[in-house]
């Protein structure tokens, strides 16, 4: 029994060790057209999932065809100012929303605060100050563009993805803890031979 | 939406260009681009012409979505859509989107296959969007910039291309000129929601689109610069079958840049400038009668007319085309007189048939035209339409009839009553035409003018002419207008209504004046005096006619369509009927008359003889009803072998506001030889009526160039031969032709015939080939 609770515990701890808040996000965005965005990112879960930030390793499919980029190079998410109608430089306090119609971001695969000439976008704003309010997909390298005017907060979903580990730190815990179990198992076989 | 094609990348020549500015600058220099909107524009039905109300009917427009034109960014701005360049297709709704990694121009071309409102395109067409109206558009480079491209787009980059005007500017003078807001202007008008702006971009948008099919039908037959631009003696196609072998033709030619064929862009360009005729937004024309150039040019006894010259332009060698006064307002309304002779008297309408005119072409181009008679006679509502009648004189409706039975009504000059030689029903150029009088808008378009009273701020208008030059007052030039006092007392005391707004509204003896008020003249104003002020009825002085004339011209240029910077408004005065010798030009050869050969040949589109007949029956029986008139029997001698060909010269001046305004010189003249035949032609260009390209296109014998001429001249046998080709040949009153240095007018008239002035040039090319029609 005291092996058995050994063995859940290191589990455990190899399944929920070393980053601890950073989740997976799923993302889509179905044009009224047809075409659609889908997208994922790891960051942090706040408002019980109905919002990310610290938002990293962004990938997105405009309509089948990835932005090239991806890992690396990153996709960047830079957020919209209302005030001088540009996007903001990057930041880990960029949010996006579950609820379509709080967002005002790019995705690209430039930091848009300082390049206008991207190769792929998905821009989504709801700028009520400068009535802005527009979902646009572009693949410049494709000639693909869709847009949707006014942003059309339907075709909007964010969701955290169910594992919620990220892989590379807990693989050495979760080998020593199956290492563990292998070697209690070994001794129990001798014992019974 | 998916592009059609990749998108070019750029090439290191392209991106080193980029990278280098890039350095030099912050901006968004190297920005991508991305649009969304709509092609748009209006769906037309046009008016149904024929000889009866009942089966006539009024154009219609609707606000309309272009479905499956052809989108693209114009990377090397040709205005054509090129492989290679980012391409898409509108939506059911004419709806696109469309991306670019670079900053272009706009183009949608509309093809035969796509589709206006669902409906059938039967000629192709070209709308575009400069690059500016795309960086006005653009919020933040990353987001989709409104773009809309529709026939107004299309005029705001023409005027940024070849007027020099930046986008800011092109949009308010384009929205100021139509009277709509800088907001609404560059809309598909489908999503126009103003009910004061919506009708003014639906009818701009008819007119601007009818010019850009001209436009690409100049580009699709390969037009040359010098066919546009009016240059008659460089026409694009080969002439068949010479009409002077024998004589020197007096044509220069083509000149430098004249066998260039044009390109979407230029073609553009020469369509709102047909023939080198600038687009105008008003035309008034005041008519006089009977008197020739040399009686008035340069007289002391029509001291206005003479300023008017002065500060405008003036024609020295405009031929009327025909003795007496009907056959001449003719040939101002539609280019012809067929054969007439004389005053054929009433009934009207006339010449039955659907014939081609100016009030049926301006009707079916979706622009406007009123008929101003001084003198009307005020007539009761439901008394004005009786187009039909033949007991001519025995209604009460005013509109129809020169006499009204119930004329009675005293005026205080010499006669007792109101009677037939006041107001000419004859001088209305468009009630000659079956088509044109039995449309719905000819009671409309019929209205009253008044050559006394204030302008339009209420100023008083005086004539600074000192003295009267007749012992009978009557005659005296204080009397002008004289019955106008006296008729708005009759249309008060009866309460008399206005047919022209159905009987809703109360009479005026002004109306013209209530109209420049309003901004609601026509496009072309045709201005008929009474015959006591027009220089007709004898002893009528002349000063009468020139105060009546200034009372009118102070009107309009205290109006505020005239003092805006962003119209295009002229004034013309000129005479129905000229010297009194039968030598004309331009549409008639006076050489060949007599030859017993029926002149009337039905001619296609494109200019190919459709139908000619040997010996077409005389003209007055073709029409002319066999009652015996009041004002005269009929005739039946009257076919072209026997009729008019053509008569003397008269005056012919032109006063616009762009000289007014001092944008273009006034001063000048133009020594070539024109007819009303030529200006006849001429409006059909400024108005954009008709096809350079295609000679059909012009009406009757305004479309008889030099080049139409030789190319038909099998069929027009009154032309073979010709002495002068360019003598007898019509063009647009555009000084292109520059006459050689040896060459001596035809019809000049010497020094101080009946107390006129000489002419400044007897030989050799004017002063000037400067335009008089010219605008900013």
């Amino acid at each position: 029994m005291i092996k058995k609770l050994l063995t859940a515990a290191a589990v455990c701890a190899a399944l929920s060790g070393g980053a601890a808040h950073a989740t997976t996000f799923d993302f889509t965005y179905d044009f009224t057209d047809g075409q659609a965005i889908t997208g994922s990112f790891t960051g942090t879960s706040a408002d019980g999932g109905l919002s990310a930030t610290n938002i990293s390793n962004l990938q997105v499919t405009f309509d089948g065809t990835a932005f090239a980029g991806g890992v690396s190079p990153a996709l960047i998410l830079n957020s919209w100012n209302t005030a001088s109608a540009t996007f903001n430089s990057p930041s880990t306090s960029t949010t996006l929303y579950a609820n379509g119609s709080l967002n005002n971001f790019v995705i690209s695969d430039v930091d848009a605060s300082v390049n206008t000439s991207p190769d792929y976008e998905f821009a989504y704003i709801n700028d009520t100050t400068n009535g802005i309010y527009q979902a646009t997909a572009a693949n410049f390298i494709a000639g693909q563009i869709d847009v949707d005017a006014p942003g059309n907060a339907a075709g909007w979903t964010l969701s955290e993805v169910a594992t919620p580990v990220p892989l590379p730190a807990a693989l050495p815990l979760l080998a020593s803890s199956f290492g563990g179990l292998g070697f209690l198992g070994f001794r129990r076989r001798r014992a019974v031979r | 939406m998916q592009s059609d094609i990749k998108m070019p990348r750029p090439t290191l020549l392209a991106a080193a260009i980029a990278s280098t500015l890039a350095l030099c600058s912050t901006s968004a220099f190297a920005s991508v681009s991305i649009v969304k909107g709509v092609v748009g524009g209006a769906l037309f039905t046009p008016p149904v012409f024929a000889d009866t109300a009942a089966a006539s009917s009024p154009a219609g427009t609707a606000a309309s979505v272009y479905a499956g034109a052809t989108v693209c960014f114009d990377l090397n701005g040709n205005g054509v859509c090129d492989a290679g360049e980012p391409t898409t297709t509108t939506s059911a709704t004419g709806s696109f989107s469309l991306i670019s990694s670079t900053l272009a121009p706009l183009v949608a071309q509309i093809s035969t296959s796509a589709t206006n409102n669902g409906s059938a395109i039967a000629s192709r067409n070209v709308f575009r969007a400069n690059a500016a109206q795309i960086q006005a558009a653009t919020i933040n480079p990353l987001l989709a910039a409104t773009v809309n491209l529709t026939p107004l787009s299309t005029e705001v980059a023409l005027a940024i291309e070849n007027q020099g005007r930046t986008y800011a500017q092109a949009v308010a003078n384009l929205a100021q000129r139509i009277g709509v807001s800088t907001g609404d202007v560059l809309l598909p008008p489908t999503q126009v929601t103003n009910a004061t702006d919506l009708p003014a971009i639906l009818k701009e948008s008819v007119i601007a689109q009818n010019r850009l099919t001209l436009a690409a039908k100049f580009v699709d037959r390969g037009d040359t610069v010098g066919e546009l631009r009016g240059n008659f003696d460089c026409p694009n196609a080969a002439a068949a079958t010479l009409i002077s072998s024998t004589t020197a033709n007096t044509s220069d030619g083509c000149a430098a840049g004249d066998t260039a064929t044009v390109g979407t862009l230029a073609a553009q360009k020469w369509a709102f400038n047909l023939e080198g005729m600038p687009q105008y937004d008003y035309v008034f024309v005041i008519i006089e009668e009977n008197e020739s150039q040399s009686s008035i040019q340069g007289s002391t006894v029509a001291p206005f007319i003479n300023s008017l010259l002065s500060s405008g332009g003036t024609y020295y060698n405009y031929f009327s085309t025909g003795n007496p006064s009907e056959p001449n307002y003719l040939a101002l309304g539609g280019g012809d007189d067929w054969g007439q002779t004389t005053d054929e008297g009433l009934p009207y309408p006339a010449v039955t048939g659907v014939r081609g005119n100016l009030w049926n072409s301006l009707d079916a181009a979706g622009l406007s035209w009123h008929v101003y008679e001084g003198s009307l006679y005020p007539a009761p509502a439901g008394t004005t339409a009786n187009s039909g009648a033949t007991a001519w004189n025995t209604a009460t409706g005013g509109l129809w009839f020169d006499n009204p039975a119930n004329s009675t009504i005293l005026g205080t000059a010499d006669k007792a009553g109101y009677t037939s030689s006041l107001r000419a029903m004859k001088h209305n150029p468009a009630v000659w035409y079956a088509d044109a009088a039995a449309q719905p808008d000819f009671a409309l378009n019929s209205r009253s003018i008044s050559g006394t009273g204030t302008d339009v701020n209420g100023n008083a208008i005086t004539y600074s002419y000192p003295s009267n030059t007749s012992t009978t007052a009557a005659y005296n030039w204080t009397a002008a207008g004289d019955w106008d006092a006296p008729l708005q007392a009759y249309a008060t005391a009866k309460g008399i209504t206005s047919w022209w707004t159905g009987n809703t509204q109360p009479w005026t003896q002004d109306q013209f004046l209530a109209d420049l008020k309003a901004g609601t003249v026509a496009n072309y104003n045709f201005i008929v005096p009474d015959q006591d002020d027009d220089m007709h009825n004898a002893a009528k002085v002349i000063p009468r006619a020139d105060a009546w004339a200034e009372n009118v011209v102070k009107k309009i240029e205290s109006s505020s369509i005239w003092n805006d910077p962003t119209k295009r408004v002229a004034i013309v005065i000129t005479f129905d009927e000229g010297e009194s010798v039968s030598t004309s030009c331009c549409g008639w050869n006076p050489e060949r008359s007599g030859d017993g050969k029926a002149q009337l040949v039905s001619f296609s589109a494109n200019g190919t003889e459709t139908a000619s007949t040997a010996n077409l029956p005389p003209f007055a029986e073709a029409w002319k009803p066999t009652t015996t008139f009041t004002s005269g029997t009929s005739t039946t001698s009257s076919v072209y072998s026997t009729g008019n060909h053509g008569h003397g010269v008269t005056l012919f001046g032109v006063y616009t506001n762009q000289q007014a305004l001092g944008f273009v010189p006034g001063g000048n003249y133009d020594t070539d030889y024109y007819s009303h035949f030529s200006f006849v032609r001429t409006v059909q260009d400024m108005f954009g009526l008709a096809d350079p390209g295609q000679p059909g296109t012009y009406v009757n014998r305004t479309k008889f160039t030099e080049a139409f001429i030789e190319q038909n001249a099998s069929v027009l046998p009154e032309f073979a031969g010709s002495a002068n080709p360019h003598f007898d040949a019509v063009r647009a009153m555009n000084h292109v032709y520059q006459f050689p240095s040896s060459v001596t007018r035809v019809s000049n008239l010497p020094a101080g015939t009946s107390g006129g002035v000489a002419l400044p040039v007897t030989t050799g090319p004017d002063a000037t080939q400067v335009n008089l029609w010219a605008t900013q």
